[in-house]
């Protein structure tokens, strides 16, 4: 089902009007109403009439994540705060998170999109749908919990971290339809399966995302848990998840590009690349007003598909992810950057330690181990010393990240040691 | 009159113990006695060593994490009942850990203990005797 053909199976022709004129309002707004824009814009002798179309985006500079850390908290934010009605956060590449902020209407723009994932992935109203990503800072829950609620479905926000509880509710509600990371679905197949319930059960649809995922696991999905699986594609910065989703045919996900403008570009260069090559994605938020992004770059490394799609969506589709092109790590559908964990090393006090990041997948769910080196100003002759640091950088790792962490102490200098630029992770989880 | 302990962190790999006795063999160092504690992931490698600044130095020099701690060496006699002897006189003490030096003819009981100094004079008016670290 297309929740909004008008918008997503606009003409070529419409779709160029829409997006220019959207663009135009855009660039004037935040000439104006940011400090940094303005800048940014003069820095290169570019003024808002210089923009008379979606044809002159390519004049405009990149944004980056460095440059919403460099103004936080709210410092690109384009209204004041007190239209802000909500603000979530994610993983800064150091100490200070990424924030960012939305007014009402932007609220209402992010529920319409990801409505239009939900029906995309054949929810209706008349589902039950259980929300199993993290409530809170997260976009995950409540992005979806929005999409759902404005959808006219039953909204059930079960958050993450009981899945026995998760399985009882989602028996006794007759839940239809769920939404969750890949791997936590994997990993719920595999509980369903030991307890033997999965005729009891009227699961019929799983919209997953927040992590990369492949054709394989969601054929394992859909096969162990006898429903269909759709992916659903977002990022805080641009939005949150419903950027782009799947449909029936599962030939790449298609952007909502009547609010989300993307291009790839090569990421050495920056110059823009043509269809079907693969380089970095980059987002225009059309119409976002709390925090509008020009030209904000992802470091998600991925092709477009243009034309018209077999579901009759006219929008361009991202196929498939290959990598980023930063070192940012996606665990349990947490962003993880090496750098925080180095941050938060130092943080501790002492020489700095050297550290080994390993990624893992074990029973279908991430696990993050790091290896610390200990030289013996680290510990003393009992074990309870060791024990107690061990436990120390757990927790100090802990809050940093927002994620649980193996912590494993090993013998200095045993860590390798790599020529020029150093390799702090190893990651072990196969995603072909 | 502590003795010296050269305690030495090792990793969970094949191998590592024997890096140790390599190194001490190699500086013609004479190892007393030892006790290993274990972790799932790591262990605490402890020594009592013909002479302890020159170990921990040359383990060092390998790449091995070493340190110096100070621990008591209590001579018990070879007898039934001796070691209880010593423990009921420590029974306020709190003993983190010990284990056995030995000879032919007596042995002793290497100590960690809390308030060392303390316990040391509780040991010696309980008629014990505490080595020195030339007698090791």
């Amino acid at each position: 089902m297309i929740w909004n053909e008008t918008k997503e199976c606009m003409s070529a022709d419409e779709k160029l009007t829409l997006q220019s004129a959207r663009l135009v309002k855009l660039v004037d707004r935040v000439y104006h109403n940011v400090e940094f824009y303005r800048k940014r814009m003069q820095s290169v002798g570019i003024e808002p009439g210089d923009i008379t179309g979606i044809e002159d985006l390519k004049k405009l500079p990149y944004t980056t994540k460095n440059d919403l850390r460099d103004n936080y908290p709210f410092g690109l934010f384009a209204v004041p705060r007190e239209q802000i009605v909500r603000v979530h956060a994610s993983s800064g590449t150091t100490g200070k998170a990424t924030v960012v902020g939305y007014t009402r209407r932007d609220i209402d723009i992010w529920a319409e999109c990801v409505a239009r994932c939900l029906a995309g992935a054949g929810v209706t109203s008349k589902d039950i749908i259980q929300v199993a990503y993290g409530y809170g800072l997260f976009t995950g829950g409540l992005g979806a919990h929005y999409g759902a609620e404005f959808m006219g479905a039953t909204v059930v926000p079960q958050s993450t971290g009981n899945t026995k509880k998760l399985l009882t509710m989602m028996n006794d509600f007759g839940v239809t339809a769920i939404a969750c990371t890949p791997s936590y679905l994997l990993h719920i197949a595999e509980v369903v399966k030991e307890q033997g319930i999965l005729d009891e059960l009227k699961l019929r649809v799983a919209i997953c995302g927040a992590e990369p995922w492949t054709e394989n696991m969601r054929h394992m999905i859909e096969k162990e848990l006898n429903i269909k699986a759709y992916d659903i594609y977002g990022l805080s910065e641009v939005m949150g998840p419903g950027v782009a989703c799947d449909c029936e045919f599962h030939k790449g996900l298609h952007v909502h590009d009547d609010h989300f403008y993307p291009e790839i570009i090569d990421p050495e260069t920056l110059e823009p690349v043509g269809e079907n090559v693969t380089g970095e994605l980059v987002f225009t938020t059309l119409t976002k007003e709390g925090l509008p992004l020009i030209r904000y770059r992802t470091k998600d490394l991925t092709s477009i598909e243009y034309g018209t799609c077999e579901c009759g969506r006219t929008q361009p589709r991202i196929q498939k992810f290959k990598g980023r092109s930063d070192d940012m790590l996606i665990i349990r559908g947490v962003n993880v950057f090496p750098s925080q964990v180095e941050a938060a090393l130092l943080e501790m006090g002492g020489t700095t330690p050297n550290y080994m990041m390993i990624v893992d997948r074990v029973d279908h769910q991430d696990t993050l181990e790091v290896q610390v080196e200990v030289d013996e100003s680290y510990f003393d002759d009992e074990m309870r010393g060791l024990e107690n640091l061990a436990g120390k950088i757990g927790g100090a790792l802990k809050q940093a990240l927002g994620l649980a962490v193996k912590v494993r102490l090993v013998e200095p200098k045993t860590l390798p040691r790599y020529e020029g630029k150093s390799v702090h992770v190893i990651d072990n989880r196969k995603l072909e | 009159m502590a003795v010296k302990q050269v305690t030495v962190f090792i990793g969970n790999k094949e191998g590592r113990i024997e890096k140790v006795t390599e190194v001490l063999k190699d500086n013609s160092i004479n190892i007393s006695s030892l006790s290993l504690a274990e972790s799932v992931d790591f262990g605490l490698l402890r020594l009592i060593v013909s002479d302890p600044e020159k170990a921990k130095d040359a383990l060092k020099a390998e790449g091995l994490s070493a340190r110096l701690s100070d621990v008591i060496a209590v001579e018990i006699s070879n007898a039934p009942g001796s070691l209880h002897g010593l423990l009921t006189a420590l029974v306020e003490f709190n003993i983190e850990y010990m284990y056995v030096l030995s000879s032919a003819e007596t042995a002793s009981m290497i100590m960690k203990i809390k308030d060392y100094e303390s316990a040391e004079a509780v040991i010696r008016k309980s008629g014990f005797r505490v080595l020195a670290q030339s007698e090791i």
